[in-house]
């Protein structure tokens, strides 16, 4: 499959994300080769927040002025079947009058952090595929889920007015991360008491930019014109300080990392875990798997084996 | 390895949800990743979703009585659209007489309530056409 045939229609995108899902690094490098570095709306917040009810609000109105989306929504993997129930599309239902629409639901495959190994593989395909804009829906798992922060240009992360009390207001890593935060729900509490208490917490990010906090509420379509608004401030913001072209290049250092981080995986356990076991049960000595799955994974001991081997007393042959 | 992949659809003006939800779960507990989108499905939307999200089986829970017209509506549209590799099954309440027409049509299996879990599942594991 050729890229530029990957581009031409619905079905074939769909089939080329399956590809580097299933680990088809071929497709995915050429997709990689090819982005463009289109803008990447990270969407992340507590389940049941409303994270898919406002991606499909705010893309609804981009959709209906031409611009073509993309949308990737992302659920938890059962850690003991394996198994996962996608289930963002429920709120997306009004997006199928759209062409200029794409939606697709991937799972975590067991991975912590929000994402599986190949979202950013899935990202670059929807760029190189001619895109405009993407919004990636993150597990709500809530505060140590920051991954989204290594591909997205814009993060928004989404509250409720009736959770968290001050102090888990204050320990959440998403604070740290989000560019524009939005108290939904609005219509079920005190939105501008939470307001309040979030203005006096969030400071200014490390590139300048002042996080903006907001109100809305998603099924009645309040607040979205608003919040539209705020995203194309930050995509202006980090086009005219030039941060966007880092945060471009560290999506595909990242993408890259993924590959080594899932190889390195594989090398540990899945591929030989059995084959170890096997070397203990023969009388095989611990050390030596363990300088061969080192040796493996490219890791040097340099300097340390000559160390070692200087050491005295410390017993053995040292690796 | 990617996992077998289900849409579970409700068509229609059908709002009996439960039976779907139950399924959907259930078959997770499986180890399938199953698609759920919700009620109130057109034919169209129940095609492009199978598109999209390049399931392996496509799963219509219909409770309504309407069970002809929308398995004939999905197929025509899967004929259109090239969808030959993926199976079709469905549940709900399905009288035998429509089960046996459906399967001639060219829907893959029925499931009426009382079927077990592992029945649907050893089934779709046993037929589903895409070597993965
Ligand atoms: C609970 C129920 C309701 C609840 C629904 C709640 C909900 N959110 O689901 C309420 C009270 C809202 C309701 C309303 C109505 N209901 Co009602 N309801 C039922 C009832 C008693 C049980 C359905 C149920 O939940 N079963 C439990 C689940 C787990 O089982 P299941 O859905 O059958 O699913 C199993 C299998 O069928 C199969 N399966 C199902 N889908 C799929 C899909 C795939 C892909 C596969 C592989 C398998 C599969 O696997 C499941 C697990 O084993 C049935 C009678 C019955 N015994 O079935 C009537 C029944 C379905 N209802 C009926 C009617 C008429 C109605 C109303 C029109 C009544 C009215 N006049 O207002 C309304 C319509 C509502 C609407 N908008 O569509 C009729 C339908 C008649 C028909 N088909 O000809 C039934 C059959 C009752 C009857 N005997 O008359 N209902
Ligand atoms: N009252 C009210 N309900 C809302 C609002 N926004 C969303 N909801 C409802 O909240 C529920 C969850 O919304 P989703 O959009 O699925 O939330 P989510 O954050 O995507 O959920 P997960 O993907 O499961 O984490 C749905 O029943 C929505 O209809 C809102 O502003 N007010
Ligand atoms: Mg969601």
């Amino acid at each position: 499959m050729n890229i530029d045939e990957i581009m031409s229609d619905r079905k074939k995108i769909a089939k080329a994300i399956s590809e580097v899902e299933n680990g088809n690094t071929l497709i995915a490098t050429e997709a990689l080769r090819r982005i463009r570095g289109i803008d990447v709306i990270g969407v992340t917040g507590v389940p049941g927040s409303g994270k898919s009810t406002l991606i499909s609000k705010i893309a609804y109105k981009m959709a209906k002025e031409g611009k073509k989306i993309a949308i990737i929504g992302i659920d938890p993997t059962s850690p003991f079947s394996g198994g996962a129930v996608l289930g963002d599309r429920i709120r997306m239902k009004e997006l199928n009058r759209f062409d200029n629409v794409f939606i697709r639901s991937i799972s975590t495959g067991g991975k912590l952090g929000g994402m599986s190994y190949h979202t950013p593989d899935v990202i670059n395909i929807l760029d190189a595929a001619g895109f405009d804009l993407i919004f990636l829906e993150t597990v709500g798992t809530g505060q140590d889920e920051v991954d989204v922060m290594n591909i997205a240009t814009t993060i928004m992360v989404v509250l409720v007015p009736t959770l968290g009390d001050e102090v888990q207001v204050i320990k959440a890593g998403q604070l740290e991360i989000g560019d524009i935060f939005v108290v939904n729900k609005a219509d079920q509490g005190a939105a501008d008491e939470k307001i309040k208490e979030m203005t006096l917490i969030l400071k200014e990010r490390k590139d300048g930019w002042i996080p903006k906090i907001m109100k809305s509420v998603a099924v009645t379509n309040q607040g979205i014109d608003e919040i539209i608004r705020a995203l194309d401030e930050h995509k202006n913001f980090i086009i005219e300080k030039g941060i966007k072209n880092k945060k471009i290049m560290e999506r595909m250092l990242y993408t890259i990392k993924q590959y080594a981080l899932e190889r390195i995986e594989n090398i540990m356990y899945n591929e030989n875990i059995e084959k170890y076991i096997n070397q203990i049960k023969d009388g095989k000595d611990i050390s030596r798997i363990i300088d061969e799955i080192m040796l493996e994974m490219g890791v040097n001991y340099g300097k340390g084996r000559e160390i070692y081997r200087k050491v005295e007393g410390m017993g053995g042959e040292g690796p | 390895m990617r996992k077998i992949r289900i849409l579970i659809a409700k068509p229609g003006l059908d709002g009996h949800d439960r039976g779907a939800k139950v399924l959907a779960r259930s078959l997770m507990d499986e180890g399938f990743e199953v698609i759920y989108t919700g009620i109130h499905q057109t034919a169209e939307d129940i095609i492009r979703s199978a598109i999209e999200e390049d399931v392996d089986v496509i799963g219509l829970s219909i409770l309504s009585g309407a069970h002809m017209y929308h398995f004939r509506r999905v197929l025509e549209l899967m004929k259109e659209n090239g969808l030959d590799d993926v199976l079709l099954i469905g549940g709900g309440i399905v009288p035998e007489d429509d089960k046996k027409k459906l399967i001639e049509m060219g829907v893959n299996a029925i499931f009426n309530p009382g079927t077990s879990i592992k029945e649907i599942s050893e089934f779709i594991k046993n037929n589903v056409r895409r070597i993965k």
